[in-house]
């Protein structure tokens, strides 16, 4: 059973903020996620550190020194790097970092890390290969090498003999999100076994590792197997919510408007996948957040009447946000804390700074062997 | 190679329309004097391959071209943009956005598309748009979606450099189709691709890369469409016309041959016209042929396109 669920004026937001949302409810597929694996780069740079090397604009020494294999000759490549990001970098707000003193660096591209996550995975679940349809790449940030296909090469590298690979983006760190979805409706549609996802985030410059003036960004790659048979996390619902008025990022007190933006969004957003989910906040046992700064997480448990106990911020002292790895980080470290217990229910969201909130509802369910 | 194939009884998404916007061409003959391409390159583009002219966005943005692609299809089929409720953006090129931007919601907010969700699908460069196809048709199949409007866009930045290794040249567009269930026009019958994924670094890749590209792309072509064909319960007489990406004429040639399909059964007039516009092929094609009457009512009809990557795709519909 799904449901779209469309409404112009989300429930409880006030009218500036009226939001697209599309809830697909797949409880009855019987779907899990197992496996969720990290690759975390060791490296690290401080936040002082990113703040003093930090000036704004890029330079053309960035693009020579990060992006290669240029479908485009360079000044090109460097005008389009150049005119994007001119006007979305809020620039460092001291104080605003909450616990986040570092986040990890790759000296890998994005494809780089996505083949290791995958090999990982891989690795540690023999006998997968064969039942996997389709490949999934999911990421918010470009990568350094924009003529190469990264889902492709995944194919490639991996070694599997699946008939699809594919990118599914332009959802900023819910590209995670987006990807769950489509992986979970070609499941259920098509009669398909698994679908592996794999994500990457390499924030070379000019990606800005600050969001919105909310948290710092580190590099990563993440993977995990959507399908049936032995999982841990029973995907129950996905939600995709999409906010009309984009976060108004040039206003004057930006971080306090947008800390009123992205509370309200968050609110009215999971509000609405849970109706649509039929669940109660009471329901919930756990909430994984994005790695974002706990003054904003706070304001959300407040408008969601959640108390902030069921909030695992653990991964955002570790490592800051990791962009659309967040989902599988965050599901990876409550697999192993042992705090689940069987039947609990996870509510897990993102943000992404055009403007959407996406989020996902999970039963805790572990079968044997699954991770 | 496996093809995927929808069940029969659920035979009733459809492509409800589509569209596209080109800006201005040139011809091949000013893109060679622009960039300095040798003679012999340019005769073969001409001579040998059919193309004539390649489409140069000038100031027309990525934007400004999918608005016209758009808002030509809304107006065609008297959609409100409130109808939509999906959006997928599939693209070869990846000069759309950068994060914390995205164009597609760009694209949303510029034509006031305040009920849909977007995203994109993408990862295949040419193959995309049929990728993005099988993803709409699950999302309507699943009853999650109404109205999915897919959106192609590929931009050059302002680049002259539109070669693909002599294979061929690549234009710049915009392309627009609308997926809705139980639709009686251009029903969705079967789709199937195929991965080889050793060509990943596309335009990028080694000489050697494309040798192998070369090697296995006729055989590949082959297989899938028999396979797609197989699955759809169908021959290769029951197509009545094929959607060709416009990559070049000579390797159209070879693939009719291969199949014993008559050159009347090609829909090839826009090699000549447009030459290859990235993923706005299909779309640019199918809306032409629909509009010169090539197909009529219960027609089965066949979208094929390559993606360097290397991704090959195939979609039998009806009519």
């Amino acid at each position: 059973m799904s449901l779209q669920s469309i409404q112009s004026k989300g429930a409880g937001c006030s009218p500036a903020l009226a939001f697209a949302g599309s809830v697909c409810l797949c409880e009855a597929y019987d779907l899990g996620i197992s496996n969720p694996t990290m690759i975390v780069p060791e490296n690290r740079i401080s936040v002082e550190e990113y703040i003093a090397i930090h000036h704004g604009p890029c330079s053309f020494d960035d693009i020579e020194k990060y992006w290669r294999d240029y479908a485009i000759e360079p000044e090109r490549l460097f005008g389009f790097l150049r005119s994007q990001s001119e006007t979305f970098d809020l620039g460092p707000r001291a104080g605003n970092w909450a616990n986040i003193h570092s986040v990890p660096v790759s000296n890998e591209t994005s494809s780089e890390l996505a083949v290791r996550a995958g090999k990982h995975l891989l690795n540690g679940f023999s006998g997968a290969a064969s039942k996997i349809a389709a490949i999934i790449y999911y990421s918010a940030t470009l990568s350094s090498r924009p003529a190469w296909s990264t889902s492709c090469r995944l194919h490639f590298e991996l070694g599997l003999k699946c008939d699809t690979s594919f990118t599914v983006g332009q959802k900023g760190a819910n590209a995670s999100y987006a990807a769950l979805r489509v992986a979970a409706e070609m499941l259920h549609v098509e009669q398909l076994e698994k679908v592996l996802l794999i994500g990457s985030e390499v924030f070379a410059p000019p990606h800005s590792r600050m969001f919105s003036g909310f948290s710092i960004q580190g590099d990563s790659a993440s993977a995990l197997l959507l399908g049936r048979g032995e999982y841990d996390f029973r995907l129950v619902c996905v939600g995709l919510f999409d906010f009309m008025e984009q976060p108004p990022i040039a206003a004057d007190n930006a971080y306090g408007v947008l800390l009123d933006y992205w509370s309200e969004a968050a609110g009215a957003a999971l509000t609405h996948l849970l109706e649509a989910a039929g669940m109660s906040t009471e329901k919930i046992a756990f909430v994984l957040p994005p790695g974002c700064n706990p003054e904003l997480l706070c304001r959300i448990a407040e408008r969601l009447r959640l108390p902030w106990g069921k909030f695992d911020c653990g991964a955002l002292c570790e490592v800051g946000s990791l962009g659309s790895s967040d989902l599988v980080l965050n599901l990876n470290r409550i697999s192993r804390s042992g705090v689940l217990l069987p039947g609990d229910e996870i509510m897990a969201f993102g943000f992404s700074s055009d403007g959407a909130v996406c989020g996902s509802i999970l039963r805790y369910e572990p079968r044997r062997g699954a991770i | 190679m496996s093809a995927q194939v929808m069940p029969q009884a659920k035979k009733t998404v459809g492509l409800m329309g589509c569209s596209y916007y080109l800006p201005p061409s040139i011809t091949v003959d000013e893109l060679a004097q622009a960039t300095g391409m040798s003679a012999t390159l340019r005769s073969m583009y001409v001579e040998n391959h059919g193309l004539r002219r390649v489409h140069i966005a000038g100031e027309e943005s990525a934007l400004d071209m999918t608005e016209q692609a758009v808002r030509r299809l809304l107006e065609k089929h008297n959609l409100h943009p409130l109808d939509v409720d999906t959006v997928i953006l599939y693209h070869t090129l990846n000069f759309l956005s950068l994060e914390p931007k995205t164009f597609v919601s760009a694209v949303q907010r510029k034509l006031g598309l305040e009920h849909a969700v977007a995203f994109s699908v993408a990862g295949q460069h040419c193959a995309s748009p049929v990728t993005a196809l099988r993803v709409a048709r699950n999302m309507l199949l699943a009853g999650s979606a109404r109205n999915v409007l897919l959106v192609g866009c590929d931009f050059f930045v302002g680049s002259l450099q539109r070669e693909i290794h002599g294979i061929s040249l690549q234009g710049e567009g915009a392309s627009c189709a609308i997926l809705q269930n139980h639709c009686a026009t251009n029903q969705i019958i079967a789709i199937s691709t195929y991965v080889d994924g050793s060509l990943y670094k596309g335009t990028a890749a080694a000489e050697d890369e494309f040798d192998k590209f070369d090697l296995i792309y006729y055989f590949a072509c082959y297989q899938l469409i028999r396979n797609t064909l197989k699955k759809a319960a169908l021959a290769m007489d029951d197509i009545r016309l094929i959607i060709p990406h416009n990559i070049n004429r000579p390797s159209w040639h070879k693939i009719l041959s291969t199949l014993k399909c008559g050159e009347d059964r090609l829909f090839a007039d826009n090699i000549e016209r447009c030459g290859h516009v990235c993923s706005a092929d299909l779309m640019i094609n199918l809306s032409d042929a629909i509009e010169a009457g090539r197909l009529q009512k219960g027609d089965y009809f066949m979208l094929f396109t390559v993606g360097l990557g290397a991704v090959w795709a195939c979609a039998i519909l009806q009519h």
